[in-house]
């Protein structure tokens, strides 16, 4: 209830133009915005510049945003689709071409062999799985980093990225278990 | 199907990152955002630009009232547009005003 109000007053702040309200804001969205951005399009130039488009974007429909979800939710569904759009123009593949499993499957393979906490405390499988990480398709990285780094619940990512909440809980599934065939075939052996 | 964990150790191997946004990316963007939505003035500059087309456009006028009677015996090809170009006027001052708006405009995006 009290962030609700807050979001009200820091937009009525943006829209009658309030010194530095406007910077606040986009100072306290930046790393969301680029988190979703630099995962969607690798090149860091190309996120700058669509980080950037982002926010204007934010600015100028900041009078449509009608509350119905939070705003951190509302300028990720922004950022996200002018990502896609970028991948779509480039003819990027955004989702990888996984077979598919089923999803009871996916969940108990990532479940039962893989202990993500225990691989990432060697520092050079960290690196691995970190570049095992960039190796994954736009939106799949994408998701991993919204659940794991910026610690968004599924719901909140659903609202990001218009997908519904099985897709994605199927994506971080599945993304784990690329992350593991990953380590495998590169000789790291997970607990 | 249930959620999957989440791994805080995951998210700190995500973390770490070579590129980023610049420190001052919020105050640019801040700027930059106040910059278009302002309404548009006629500055002083635009005021000369102004100035300078329609001098243009007189000195044209005027090389033509001056030259371009005795000239236009000799250029054939010229005839035909201006006369095409006076038949329609106002599209003539439609172009150039498009143009202008153009050009002003091209100014304002270089200049912020």
């Amino acid at each position: 209830m009290n962030q609700e109000r807050d979001e009200h007053a820091r937009v009525r702040a943006v829209l009658v133009n309030e010194a530095k309200a406007f910077e606040s804001l986009v100072r306290d969205y930046q790393q969301l915005c680029w988190h979703i951005v630099s995962r969607m399009v690798r090149d860091p130039d190309d996120a700058r510049d669509l980080c950037q488009e982002t926010f204007l974007r934010v600015h100028r429909q900041l009078h449509q945003f009608r509350f119905e979800c939070p705003l951190k939710s509302w300028i990720g569904r922004i950022a996200y689709s002018i990502a896609l759009r970028h991948l779509e123009r480039r003819r990027a593949a955004p989702v990888s071409l996984l077979e598919d499993k089923g999803e009871l499957a996916l969940e108990s393979l990532a479940d039962e062999s893989f202990d993500l906490e225990a691989a990432c405390a060697d520092e050079q499988i960290a690196i691995r799985l970190r570049e095992g990480v960039d190796a994954l398709a736009a939106v799949p990285r994408t998701l991993v980093t919204l659940f794991h780094l910026d610690e968004l619940s599924i719901a909140e990512i659903a609202t990001i990225t218009g997908m519904s909440e099985g897709t994605i809980k199927s994506h971080l599934f599945r993304a784990r278990l690329s992350l593991r065939d990953w380590l495998r075939r590169r000789g790291v052996s997970t607990p | 199907m249930k959620t999957p964990e989440r791994s805080a150790a995951l998210g700190r191997v995500l973390a770490i990152e070579t590129d980023r946004l610049p420190k001052d990316f919020a105050a640019k963007v801040a700027a930059l955002a106040k910059s278009n939505s302002a309404p548009w003035r006629l500055s002083g500059n635009d005021l000369g630009l102004l100035g300078a087309f329609a001098a243009m456009l007189c000195l044209c006028a005027a090389g033509w009232l001056t030259f371009g009677t005795q000239e236009s015996a000799r250029a054939e090809w010229f005839g035909p547009i201006v006369g095409a170009m006076a038949s329609c006027p106002w599209l003539v001052i439609g172009v150039a005003g498009v143009a202008l708006v153009q050009a002003l405009n091209f100014r304002r995006r270089a200049t912020t």
